[in-house]
């Protein structure tokens, strides 16, 4: 158990948080940096800040599955058509 | 200058995403959004001769899948009277009431947060395709897809610690190319 992180573990918990990964004890110890440290502070905000945006904007994406069937089908007539 | 040149083979992983969300705010239908871009690679596919290299890959093809949205919309367009708008009241105790509800409510600002989370969503895209192309994909599916942290690690054959810095360096990278690019 240690309480006081370095810079590198502050952003490695601050990016767990913006997934719900961080224990609370990792929390803790986070906070205590970001009191004393303001570069973390500034990294903490903007990365809370990349988190909303990217929740705003609501981005949607291709499955899998479908990105697949979409290369089979690409490939298959790549295949047909040689290439000029 | 230096002559943009075409890579099909990495198009669905470069490309899909940006043209769906593109697609889709205009055409809002999953199914024949998939459609259109299937049909835009093809496309682009027996183009290929015509790229001239003077705009990126991404541009060239948006501007074929903008005329397969356009035949789309006339399709689904074409029996007639589709787009009238109709008047519902008939009765004359309610008339002049029609007006009033169609008007634009300054409150309501639905349109223009859609219009701007438009530009958000494609400005984010453009910055993931900065990265490199397994870091964006980690990066999306435990950002946007939101898939177990074990669930990727066992796919890509990675340890934790090593998607953390994955998404680590993929977040300051986006958060840089974002302040640039949407920010100012």
């Amino acid at each position: 158990m240690k309480f006081l992180l370095k810079c590198g573990e502050t952003a490695e918990v601050c990016d767990k948080c913006q997934y719900e990964e961080a224990s609370f004890f990792e929390k803790l110890t986070m906070k205590l940096h970001l009191i004393m440290c303001k570069c973390c502070r500034n990294y903490s905000a903007n990365n809370n800040k990349l988190t909303n945006s990217i929740k705003t904007a609501d981005i949607k994406t291709f499955s899998a599955k479908d990105k697949e069937l979409l290369k089979a089908k690409l490939n298959q007539e790549m295949r047909t058509t040689p290439k000029s | 200058m230096i002559l943009e040149t075409l890579n099909p083979e990495k198009w669905v992983d470069n490309y899909a995403d940006y043209l769906y969300n593109y697609t889709i705010v205009r055409v809002n239908d999953p199914i024949a959004t998939q459609d259109l871009i299937s049909e835009t690679f093809l496309a682009g596919l027996k183009a290929q001769k015509n790229f001239k290299g003077e705009a990126t890959e991404r541009t060239w093809l948006i501007s074929i899948l903008k005329r397969k949205i356009i035949d789309h919309y006339r399709k689904s367009n074409s029996t007639k009277g589709k787009a009238e708008i109709k008047i519902s009241y008939h009765n004359p105790d309610s008339e002049g009431d029609w007006l009033e509800e169609n008007a634009a409510d300054p409150f309501d600002k639905t349109a223009e947060d859609q219009i701007e989370n438009e530009e958000l969503r494609l400005a984010i895209l453009e910055c993931l395709e900065t990265l490199d192309t397994r870091q964006a994909e980690i990066f999306k599916m435990k950002t946007i897809d939101e898939i177990d942290t074990d669930v990727i690690c066992k796919e890509f054959n990675i340890t934790p610690s090593n998607l953390w810095v994955i998404i680590h360096r993929a977040r300051k990278s986006l958060m840089e190319c974002l302040e640039k690019n949407w920010l100012n």
